[in-house]
């Protein structure tokens, strides 16, 4: 096990060698004079605190873009290897200041998000697979299918239209309310957050429960359909039982490895979301970044979200050994 | 869902056969099973499932909507939409004019800049002292004349200094001595050397006096240094310098203020007082009229029609005069209109030829670039740049000046036979832009109201009138017979200040059809370019479709080559193309695509070369996951006997993969390219909801609900983004439906 993961440890740092050497080469066929251009902008930006050449130098030092595209890669694996990821260009400090500002307004929405995601969607696709065929099965597959096809930004229009403009419940958009956050007490302050969090997450959950809810339920028929649960109930074990206790145990493996591989990408925040909520997470950071071809942030957090990914691959497979004792890793 | 009961279907076959031939049947016969060829049982459990077809008839319904229906509906995506509506905009300016402008009578004569530099304020301290006429020395000089000539008419002579008398009590200056040449420059009599020499002894310090040849003279600093101004007392009385006008002329001038004048034996004479407490006082008899000012403005009571200088000038100093005068001007006044509105009809029939007619805003320039004069009265403009038409014929003509005898305060220039030709008038009513090309009649009507308003102090006041009806360039329409065609129009004349008015008033516009309500015309209105926007979304399906099969069948093409090798060779191949698969699948979609929107965003790529890279780059970002699914299903089918027959056989390899690996795969491509379908459409219109996909004109879904779902416009627009949005939600789910339907039929008993 051990030797396996350090195997896939390696493995993944490989990967994402060249997952990297493939965004640089991205960052480095930006148009020419573009790079240029924005650092001038940059300079004349109030409160600069370098001048358009000390940007430039900056990103050439540490992204080595005035060098050939392998030796300037090679020049930012140097850099990125002692985490000097240099200072963002949108937001004018340094990238992993940015990063840890920013990071837990992202991390929580993603675990409330998905807390609501676990108790909808586990218990509704339990439902559809004993109901196979039935009204509540057409149901929840229908159902399941218009959130996985629901745009989010169509969503989160409706959401807005509704519960911001009409009914005037929520904010269109910001983390807190401008006008009462400052006076509020600690707490106070906290709701006031909660509140702004409410549309986005109910935007998150609706989107990513169609994919959990089908999940289950396939495998839940896959399990009911087995001989085991036939004999259980050949035996006359309550229907109760076999679900609960047979049928859904065996059903959670599936579940605790993609559940546990999503665990790592709580961290990467939701970019659509969180820029049209204008919720201050990563998510936006990165958003606002990209369109404005922030070169040092995008990145930093493309190479985060990457290794996310590698580390949730990596992360589902333990756990898929760990939790069925039939699978071996090789 | 069609019973398809296979027994009785037999049981009746039977019945019919028995019935027909008496024959029974065994169980072995052939007849008994029906068969289906693999791809009607496909067919068959496809069909059965309800969603399945939900989403076929979706698709189909979709389909039709975005590929035909274009063919069928008369808009295109990016065709502006127009309209008439009338708009309320500021359409004359009225205004009392206070300004006296000047015309030119003598070109030639020689005047100072200051001479009129001043000439309103004069005529206003003229005014309010009741003076006729003032005079006044120039710096030039030259002795300038303002005389009232009649209300609303002033004339400035010049004429040259011709001094006939001095009198006064202060010192008169004798002349300037210079202390570095040593000499005296006298203003009068030479007194010879001696006084120099003795202006020399005695100019020191800064003011003085010194007696010579018993006269005391005193000296103060000049104005240059080391110069001293001499003076001496003046001389008692009253000097003539030519002839002795007498004494009561005498008394007169002491009596009389600068500026004042005089008039001994119908001549007249100025008094001026070039120095304090001096007089002098000059005879004005050469003076010559070489300007004459006036508040009044001309309008003529033919539309337009342009007046030569001389005959501005001519009524001007027959206003003043005797009453008549001759000068150029256009008399034929009928044809003058009808080759107007021959040359607009002409130049309204080329401009038919230009495919798109562009509307406007503000207010439109007129077509004729005809001005009488100075716009707005604003100071001194002398009636130049004046641009006459080609045509016009400008013959010399008798003209009368008289009150009118209707209208109070207005002049009225007619031709010799009592014909009406032009007004004068001191309440000006032009163009909010400044042209002259208002009817005389409306002109009237609204000064008629803004008279009114300045007996009743109202601050506005409604008229309904009627105004050149214009088409969508701005410009006058004319009928067939080339008659200038009318709309009638709400006007309201407005106060602006205390002497100027605006004129609003209702005219019919050809605009941009903005932001309109569905209608019969437009069914789903029109958005804020203009553009019809059912019509836009037919097209933004279209594209939003094609950019799917195009991105699909692009990662097909690559997950097929990549996957089949991999499957088929195995070994290193296997390995390089898993490789790729792991790090491609590890790029994170929609960041690396926001980031390829906003490198196409700076390099200002055409919107058609965008829609190609972007579908590019889609493609190349997800052959990933094909190129697995193929290498999967091809490894476990390589080692069934059917490939091992083939190779056994000694087929090629190429037709080994082809006509034996490939159709064993299409069945989960097919799948997953429909599931692909749905899940690209719906990256491409949030990339283009974040104005990083396809870009205007080309219309897009996912832009359409970009373009009215701000805070502002989300609620009022609701009826365009709603269904556009559902739009995409419906395309997206049949392609899913249809995906999982095919899935189902292709193998019942696959995990889904």
């Amino acid at each position: 096990m051990l030797k396996y993961s350090i195997k896939r440890l390696l493995y993944s740092a490989i990967i994402l060698i060249f997952v990297m050497f493939i965004i640089y080469t991205l960052m480095y066929v930006m148009p020419g004079n573009y790079v240029q251009q924005k650092a001038m902008e940059l300079a004349t930006k109030p409160g600069a605190t370098k001048s358009a050449d000390e940007w430039l130098e900056d990103l050439n030092r540490q992204y080595g873009m005035d060098q050939g595209i392998i030796k300037g890669y090679f020049t930012w694996l140097r850099s990125a290897v002692h985490l000097d990821f240099g200072d963002s260009w949108k937001w004018n400090k340094a990238c992993t200041q940015v990063f840890s500002e920013r990071i837990w307004y992202s991390f929580a929405l993603n675990v409330v998000t998905m807390f609501f995601e676990i108790i909808i969607a586990i218990p509704l696709g339990i439902h559809a697979a004993r109901n196979q065929y039935g009204f509540s099965d057409y149901f929840a597959t229908v159902f399941s299918m218009a959130c996985i096809s629901m745009p989010s930004f169509f969503l989160i229009t409706i959401l807005k239209l509704v519960f911001a403009v009409k009914l005037k419940w929520f904010d269109l958009t910001g983390m807190v309310d401008p006008r009462i956050h400052d006076s509020l007490s600690k707490f106070g302050q906290f709701l006031d957050i909660a509140k702004h969090y409410v549309l986005p997450v109910i935007t998150i959950t609706i989107i990513s429960i169609g994919g959990l809810m089908r999940y289950t339920r396939t495998n839940m028929l896959e399990v009911l359909s087995s001989d085991y649960i036939r004999t259980a109930r050949a035996k006359g074990v309550p229907e109760r039982k076999v679900i609960y206790s047979h049928a859904f145990r065996n059903t959670l493996i599936p579940l605790i490895t993609i559940l546990g591989g999503s665990l790592v990408s709580l961290f990467s925040g939701a970019i659509i979301t969180e820029q049209l909520f204008g919720l201050t997470g990563i998510g936006q950071a990165s958003y606002q970044s990209m369109v404005v071809g922030d070169i040092p942030f995008t990145m930093f957090y493309l190479m985060f979200i990457s290794i996310l990914t590698l580390l949730g691959n990596l992360l589902a497979d333990l756990l898929y050994a760990a939790a069925d004792p039939r699978v071996r890793l090789a | 869902m069609a019973s398809y009961n296979l027994n009785e279907i037999l049981k009746k076959r039977a019945a019919l056969k028995d019935k027909n031939e008496e024959k029974e049947m065994d169980l072995g016969d052939t007849a008994r099973v029906k068969v289906l060829s693999p791809m009607r049982q496909v067919m068959k459990r496809f069909l059965r499932n309800r969603l399945a077809i939900f989403g076929t008839v979706t698709l189909a319904i979709m389909f039709a909507f975005a590929f035909l229906g274009p063919i069928f509906y008369p808009y295109g995506q990016a065709e502006t939409q127009y309209k008439y509506e009338p708009m309320v905009s500021s359409y004359a300016y009225v205004q009392k004019r206070t300004e006296y402008t000047g015309y030119t009578l003598n070109p030639e004569v020689k005047y100072n800049r200051s001479a009129v530099a001043k000439t309103n304020s004069n005529i206003n301290s003229m005014e309010k002292n009741g003076q006729e006429a003032m005079a006044f020395q120039a710096a030039d000089g030259n002795l300038y004349l303002l005389a009232k000539g009649s209300e609303s008419i002033y004339t400035l002579s010049q004429s040259a200094p011709r001094k006939v008398a001095a009198f006064g009590s202060g010192p008169v200056k004798v002349g300037t001595y210079d202390g570095v040449r040593k000499s005296v420059s006298y203003e009068g009599e030479d007194l010879g050397s001696e006084f120099a020499q003795a202006a020399a002894a005695n100019c020191k310090g800064k003011s003085g006096s010194f007696e010579f040849d018993g006269k005391t003279y005193t000296f103060q600093t000049g104005a240059v240094k080391k110069s001293f101004d001499l003076f001496t007392e003046p001389e008692e009385g009253f000097r003539y310098f030519g002839e002795n006008l007498g004494a009561a002329f005498e008394a007169e001038a002491q009596n009389a203020k600068a500026g004042e004048i005089l008039e001994q034996n119908g001549k007249q004479y100025v008094v001026i007082s070039p120095e304090k407490d001096n007089y002098e006082v000059h005879s004005l008899e050469n003076a010559e009229v070489f300007m004459v000012y006036t508040q009044y403005a001309f309008d003529t009571c033919v539309n337009s029609l342009p007046l030569s200088d001389s005959f501005k000038q001519g009524a001007l100093m027959a206003a003043v005069g005797e009453g008549s005068f001759e000068a150029e001007a256009i008399i034929n006044t009928e044809a003058f209109q009808k080759q107007q509105a021959e040359k607009a009809l002409a130049a309204q029939q080329n401009t038919h030829v230009d495919v798109n007619p562009v509307g406007e805003e503000d207010a439109p320039v007129e077509t004729e670039p005809v001005t009488t004069e100075a716009p707005e009265g604003t100071g001194e403009g002398e009636g130049e740049g004046e641009l006459i038409p080609e045509g016009a014929v400008f013959v010399n003509a008798r003209f009368t000046v008289a009150p009118s005898p209707e209208r109070e305060d207005v002049l009225l220039i007619s031709t010799e036979d009592g014909t009406p030709y032009a007004e004068l008038n001191t309440m000006v009513v032009r163009r909010y832009n400044g042209d002259d090309t208002m009817d005389l009649d409306l002109k009237h009507a609204i000064r008629d109201h803004v008279m009114n308003m300045l007996e009743t102090n109202a601050q506005s006041e409604k008229l309904e009138y009627r105004i050149p009806k214009q088409n969508e360039k701005g410009k006058n329409l004319y009928d067939e017979s080339g008659a200038l065609q009318y709309e009638e129009s709400q006007m309201t004349v407005k106060r602006r200040t205390e002497s100027e008015f605006v004129v609003d008033a209702t005219q019919t516009r050809y605009l941009i059809n903005k932001y309109d309500a569905p209608s019969s015309k437009y069914v789903m209105g029109t958005d804020g370019d203009g553009f019809d926007v059912l019509a836009r979304i037919m097209y933004g399906g279209r594209i939003s479709l094609m950019v799917g099969f195009v991105v699909v069948f692009l990662e097909c093409f690559l997950g097929i080559i990549m996957g089949g090798l991999a499957g088929f060779f195995g070994g290193w191949v296997d390995n390089l193309v898993m490789r790729l698969v792991d790090i491609f699948y590890c790029l994170p979609f929609m960041p690396i695509m926001i980031i390829v929107g906003a490198m196409m965003d700076a390099s200002r790529m055409p919107v058609t070369t965008r829609l190609f890279v972007l579908m590019a780059a889609m493609g190349i970002m997800g052959w990933a996951a094909i190129a697995r699914l193929v290498r999967g299903q091809i490894l476990s089918l390589r080692e069934q006997e059917f490939m091992t027959a083939a190779e056994a056989t000694g087929l090629p390899t190429t037709r080994r993969i082809f006509r034996h690996l490939v159709p064993n795969v299409m069945p989960q491509l097919i799948v997953s390219a429909t599931m692909g379908l749905g899940s690209t459409i719906l990256s491409e219109s949030t990339l283009s909801f974040l104005g990083l996909g396809v870009k205007h004109p080309l219309a897009t879904w996912g832009s359409m609900i970009n373009s009215v779902a701000s805070a502002a416009a989300m609620e009022q627009y609701a009826y365009i983004w709603i269904p556009v949005g559902l739009l995409i939600c419906f395309t997206v789910i049949a392609f899913n439906f249809v995906g999982d339907g095919l899935r189902d039929a292709f193998d019942p008993k696959a995990k889904r």
